[in-house]
């Protein structure tokens, strides 16, 4: 029963900055979580960087979060003034759609938490985490230590961090609790992603093609726990990080250009940078992407600025949703963390010979994307109209960033110097959980404009 | 706005939930007996109480704050069993003639639930 409080205080630590954030809506409650370990992070990065034990740098980072977040209240209080009692997101089908996501989740939820004894979840997180709880001399030793290099030392701090946090709140180091933390931060996740989804659906569906509708994408939950199965409650990374991923790409992207849409999108970005090392390289892509979509937004801070002064700006914001991801990485190059992964004195095999079978075992997992494609392709042809009056935004974004990541895993399978078959085997049923969840994005918004040819008459209230 | 049912339209109405549901059963249901289930209880429970058995077996032969060294080899699943056994009360040195103990973990019917811990005063010379 340890669980409770832990998830009680991830959540109601950073509560307050995510309404800020994100608005008076039940989704602050699942945001929050996030938010908390992103600090846990922070504080993981300060106790490395400075000295210290993790605790006080914890409790700073929350501090600073709530402070920054009571000023931007403070100062934008005429604002909501103004907009009073205008909220970004129908709280009624908010509650419907989490109370189904949930109900969904509760047999995974009780069934699996028992973490399977996963190399990932002892050899690198659980030992991570005992080390940052140790303090900043054992941290920074075991970080340098050859012989403890089976514990990945390159990986970002993120899901240790949170474990430490869950167990300075518990006062045991517990491995499982710090998995099932781990596991619920993963839930939170997918809940955003499948809040996000739904926004999609109009407002002027009928009753039930809305209840359709939010039943095939509370089902996106479960996609997602299905692709992760064996490693949801095993303290893994994998698919904390693709589903933050998902909603950077949901919210930052695919939904209007707000202020809540791009803080829940810049969260998902921030957390990624410092989840997993494919997740920063995913999150150079999607910070780009989000400056550039709110290039207007972010301009009208500097109006009368020039040009260079302007992509300046824009370069700042990308730097500022970019930067504990590359703090972490300056930290793995200057201290060669990397080296078991990409040396090039001891390649097992030349490169070229890695290609295909990288190919051939990414491929394995991505086969749901031949329907996606395929639907990508036809389904204009038909419902090109309906998709405009629905106001969906198209998904090239999605697909870029689909290219840029499978890009980027081909690049480090194989410029990468371990056993490929090996590797190939014990990691792309993970790495690939991000594009295969993007592809199941795809396809529920092709549901979305399928069922609005069944949405009722009129067709949509506010066109 | 004219509404289109083409049997496209139909088509993926019902292909999509599908899909859904297909990536659900296929993983979940199909594997749910290796991923739920008392057995997964046992395995996790025998895992904790072996950690905790070297653990305190650890802490009854070695000082705290020695240098060890693990001797299983840094590639071995022992040696990442030893290294959480070790963390954080020892220091754990990548040559083992730098450490005042070397510890190891042997398969035996008598130790801690199958694994019997080793330990030798100094490094492997």
């Amino acid at each position: 029963m340890a669980l409770l409080p832990v998830l009680a205080l991830f959540t109601l630590a950073t509560l307050f900055p995510c309404v800020v954030l994100a608005g008076r809506t039940p989704l602050a409650i699942f945001l929050a979580p996030l938010l908390t370990a992103l600090c846990a992070s922070f504080a993981a990065q300060c106790e490395i960087a400075v000295a210290g034990s993790f605790l006080p740098w914890f409790v700073g980072t929350v501090a600073a979060a709530n402070a920054m977040a009571a000023l931007h209240w403070f100062r934008s209080r005429h604002e909501r003034a103004e907009q009073s009692g205008a909220t970004w997101v129908t709280s009624r089908w908010t509650l419907v759609v989490i109370a189904v996501v949930l109900c969904e989740l509760v047999l995974p939820m009780l069934e699996l938490r028992y973490p399977l004894n996963t190399v990932d979840g002892f050899a690198t997180y659980y030992l991570h985490a005992l080390f940052l709880a140790a303090g900043h001399h054992p941290m920074v030793a075991a970080l340098r230590n050859p012989a403890l290099f089976f514990m990945n030392q390159n990986y970002p701090l993120l899901d240790p961090a949170a474990q430490v946090a869950a167990f300075r709140i518990t006062g045991q180091e517990n491995a499982r609790l710090g998995m099932l933390v781990m596991g619920w931060l993963d839930l939170a996740a997918l809940v955003v992603v499948v809040v996000g989804l739904v926004q999609l659906v109009p407002a002027g569906f009928s009753r039930y093609a809305k209840v359709a509708s939010i039943l095939v994408l509370g089902l996106f939950a479960a996609v997602g726990v299905a692709l992760d199965a064996s490693y949801v409650f095993s303290g893994d990374a994998d698919l904390l990080w693709s589903a933050c991923a998902v909603a950077a790409v949901v919210y930052g992207t695919l939904l209007p250009v707000k202020r809540a849409n791009f803080s829940i999108a810049a969260l998902g970005v921030l957390v990624i940078a410092v989840t997993k090392n494919e997740g920063f390289i995913t999150a150079l892509f999607l910070a780009l992407v989000l400056v550039w979509r709110y290039r207007e937004a972010v301009l009208k801070c500097v109006p009368d600025a020039s040009m260079v002064q302007r992509l300046a700006v824009l370069g700042l914001v990308w730097l500022v949703l970019t930067a504990p991801g590359w703090w972490w990485e300056l930290y793995v190059m200057k201290n060669h963390l990397a080296a078991a992964f990409f040396n090039d004195l001891h390649h097992s095999e030349p490169p070229l010979s890695r290609i295909w079978p990288s190919i051939v075992s990414i491929g394995h997992f991505l086969a749901v994307g031949i329907l996606a494609i395929g639907i990508w392709i036809m389904a204009p042809q038909q419902l090109r109209v309906h998709r405009k009056v629905l106001g969906m935004l198209p998904t090239r974004y999605l697909w870029l960033t689909v290219a840029w990541y499978l890009g980027a895993l081909m690049g480090t399978y194989v410029f990468g110097v371990l056993e490929i078959h090996y590797w190939l085997l014990s990691s792309t049923n993970r790495t690939t959980i991000f594009p295969v969840l993007l592809f199941f994005v795809e396809l529920a918004l092709w549901f979305l404009v399928a069922a609005s040819t069944y949405a009722g008459d009129p067709f949509r209230k506010d066109h | 706005m004219s509404r289109k049912r083409s049997p496209f339209v139909f088509t993926l109405l019902l292909l999509i939930p599908a899909v859904f549901l297909y990536q659900i059963l296929i993983v979940l249901v199909a594997q749910w007996s290796d991923l739920a289930g008392p057995q997964v209880k046992a395995s996790w429970t025998a895992a904790v109480d072996q950690q905790q058995c070297l653990a305190k077996e650890m802490r009854q032969r070695v000082p705290e704050h020695d240098s060890v060294f693990v001797g299983n080899g840094s590639t071995s699943l022992l040696a990442v069993e030893l290294a959480i056994v070790a963390t954080p009360d020892y220091t754990i040195v990548s040559h083992p003639q730098d450490a005042q103990w070397t510890l190891s973990l042997a398969p035996s019917a008598s130790g801690c639930n199958g694994l019997a811990l080793r330990v030798e005063r100094g490094g492997v010379k």
